[in-house]
């Protein structure tokens, strides 16, 4: 197994780095991504924001909002929270395989004092309590596998800002299913570590064994990510348009918005046909802050 | 010639997919083996490549539709 070394704590810039990966590494190979992201809310692929996420909550403590190609609900993450992507493979005739993913990464967790266990199809828990959500894209015979790890993440901020805006939406996305979550620094057996980084490392550690090795990525494929970033990540064509159509009646508001591709179609306030629902939805909460789900 | 394309069968253990993105338009060109459209399963997104170079016809299911393994979704001139 390659260890591709990501220090960077940009959301966007780290979607965009797990995608280049999974679209150009070496398909001989099994790669492990680890990365700690600043707070971020990153939903599924066919997500509606509008349905999963607190906007008024996220644009008050400005939290970027950004769509990942893989299914799924939406996920919180922060500086307590890392995250991991192995990419292999994908066996033949195979495709709902979490098992085999998910088996070495609590053996390794088990190995490093964490009494992880998994639970339903593709979440790991300690007691019940889930401290891990993963899921998956699949591309030619290649699949990534992705996952969190709730170390000390800022559970009221995730209980807060993972909660739809008050109103009534009418909507075929793909929603999420809320759990009782715990932070795996709660539960840790014998000394514990200092820091995310240090629990990282242990972690890398037993998930790769002995076989594993290490690398980081080079200035040209850091310029092609950021390349990729731009033109994917930080745009609300993707965080925003790539959602399904919905329509929304804001609660208290006596209003009416029916939204397609992230732009509104349809309301009872003419003046807002045409516009991108996000610019919309700030006028409608009255929020001022900067824009949270990309720059154009 | 007018060709059926057919949600084909991606495991075993799986019964029901969400279309979750179409990626070209009816009349548009299509490249044997660009990713045609997406689908999502148990968490499981699957991008799925056209067998066949040609132009888009109808699709027969939108966005957000549930689709069966095996069924017709859409035609393709080749």
């Amino acid at each position: 197994m390659l260890y591709i070394r990501n220090d960077a704590t940009d959301p966007f810039y780290n979607q965009a780095f797990e995608e280049y990966i999974f679209e150009h590494c070496n398909p001989e190979e099994d790669i492990l991504l680890l990365w700690v992201n600043d707070p971020s809310l990153i939903c599924g692929r066919y997500q509606n924001v509008f349905q999963e996420i607190n906007m008024p909550l996220a644009y008050e403590q400005s939290i970027p909002v950004i769509r990942r190609n893989t299914g799924g609900g939406t996920v919180y993450h922060d500086r307590g929270n890392l995250n991991y992507s192995i990419i292999r493979k994908r066996n033949e005739g195979e495709n709902l395989d979490y098992d085999s993913f998910l088996t070495p990464v609590i053996d390794a967790l088990n190995n490093i004092g964490v009494p992880a266990h998994k639970r339903n199809v593709c979440d790991i828990a300690i007691d019940n309590m889930k401290i891990s959500g993963s899921a998956q894209a699949v591309k030619k015979d290649r699949v990534l596998h992705h996952g969190t790890l709730l170390y000390n993440a800022d559970l009221k901020n995730l209980r807060g800002l993972l909660k739809p805006a008050p109103g009534k939406m009418i909507c075929k996305a793909v929603g999420s299913v809320p759990s009782p979550v715990t932070n795996i620094i709660e539960h840790l057996q014998g000394d514990g570590y200092n820091s995310i980084e240090e629990f990282k490392e242990k972690f890398k550690t037993a998930l790769m064994g002995k076989n594993g090795c290490e690398t980081a990525a080079g200035e040209d494929v850091i310029a092609e990510v950021s390349k990729l970033k731009e033109e994917k990540y930080l745009t609300r064509q993707w965080n925003i348009g790539k959602g399904p159509k919905f329509e929304f009646y804001p609660e208290n508001k006596e209003l009416y918005l029916k939204i397609e591709a992230g732009i509104v179609i349809d309301s009872d306030k003419k003046e807002y046909i045409g516009e991108f629902a996000e610019d919309v939805f700030r006028e409608v909460y009255n929020e001022k802050n900067n824009q949270i789900t990309g720059v154009r | 010639m007018k060709k059926t394309i057919k949600l084909p069968e991606l495991g075993k253990d799986i019964k029901e997919y969400v279309l979750v993105a179409v990626n070209k338009e009816e009349g548009e060109p299509v490249e044997k083996g660009e990713v045609l459209y997406e689908v999502e399963a148990d968490k499981v997104v699957n991008e799925i490549e056209a067998e066949d170079s040609g132009i888009m016809g109808k699709w027969l299911f939108e966005e957000g539709d549930e689709i069966l393994p095996g069924q017709a979704i859409g035609e393709i001139e080749v």
